[in-house]
């Protein structure tokens, strides 16, 4: 029982755009253009676009996308951070991602349970207040200009992973996260 | 004194996220399990492409980019 999403423009794009333009004050060129395209990809997603498909569910069966997980574990731990290497890696895992989000457009017609929209309301509210506090953290530094008087979460994160053992854990879980986002990806 | 009211902040909302996410685990109670929710939500493509992008970006934030700020 499916039909189509009543609203074309989600949320995402509104958050996308604030963060590209959270982008533009700190100045950072590669991370803005990264925010102002996927602006344009979901506008495009749910309006000039909404009604193609991709049969994203053939492609994320679980063994060839857990062998993948595996083999991106090993090779992203084993390339030097930082550099052309890996940006030529992260650029060729940009298409097959956004194929396999894109999928289909249409949705479950019957209503989320109120367990969900409770659910989903209370990790939005956590999920924005964690936004709030880095933007902040993020904003307040640049006016302060230190980098450790309000530091970010990626000030201090990134240290830790200039280390073998920090960066292996950072790519695990991070791929982990990315492998179990697909899989709870509707199957059709 | 800001640096430790900022840092303090993140812990505690990941302390909050882990307290949420461990009381709403398997359960049959009044709010969906973080997984639940997850099944559902990744139904709607703005989210799938939301996430996953987001994902995308982060580890390239971590892995490519030269950390400032």
């Amino acid at each position: 029982m499916e039909n189509q999403n009543k609203h074309p423009v989600s949320l995402w794009v509104a958050a996308f755009f604030l963060t590209a333009l959270l982008q533009v004050f700190r100045g950072a060129i590669g991370d803005t253009t990264i925010f102002v395209t996927g602006t344009v990809i979901l506008f495009l997603s749910g309006t000039a676009l909404r009604n193609l498909d991709f049969p994203a569910a053939r492609f994320s069966k679980s063994k060839p996308l857990f062998y993948t997980t595996a083999a991106l574990m090993v090779v992203l731990t084993a390339i030097p951070r930082h550099t052309p290497l890996m940006m030529v890696l992260f650029f060729a895992l940009l298409p097959p991602l956004l194929l396999l989000a894109w999928g289909d457009h249409t949705v479950y017609k019957s209503k989320a349970t109120p367990r969900i929209r409770r659910a989903r309301l209370m990790w939005i509210v956590w999920a924005v207040s964690m936004c709030l506090w880095e933007f902040s953290a993020n904003i307040l530094g640049q006016l302060e200009g230190g980098k450790y008087v309000y530091p970010t979460i990626s000030v201090l994160v990134d240290p830790m992973l200039d280390g073998p053992i920090g960066k292996a854990g950072f790519v695990v879980a991070w791929l982990l996260i990315g492998y179990g986002l697909i899989k709870v990806s509707p199957k059709k | 004194m800001t640096y430790w009211l900022t840092v303090g902040g993140y812990l505690g909302l990941l302390l909050i996220g882990v307290i949420l996410w461990l009381a709403t685990r398997g359960g049959e109670g009044k709010f969906a399990s973080l997984s639940e929710m997850f099944r559902r939500i990744m139904h709607y493509r703005g989210t799938r492409l939301g996430l996953l992008m987001f994902w995308w970006w982060l580890g390239w934030h971590f892995l490519v980019s030269v950390v400032g700020r």
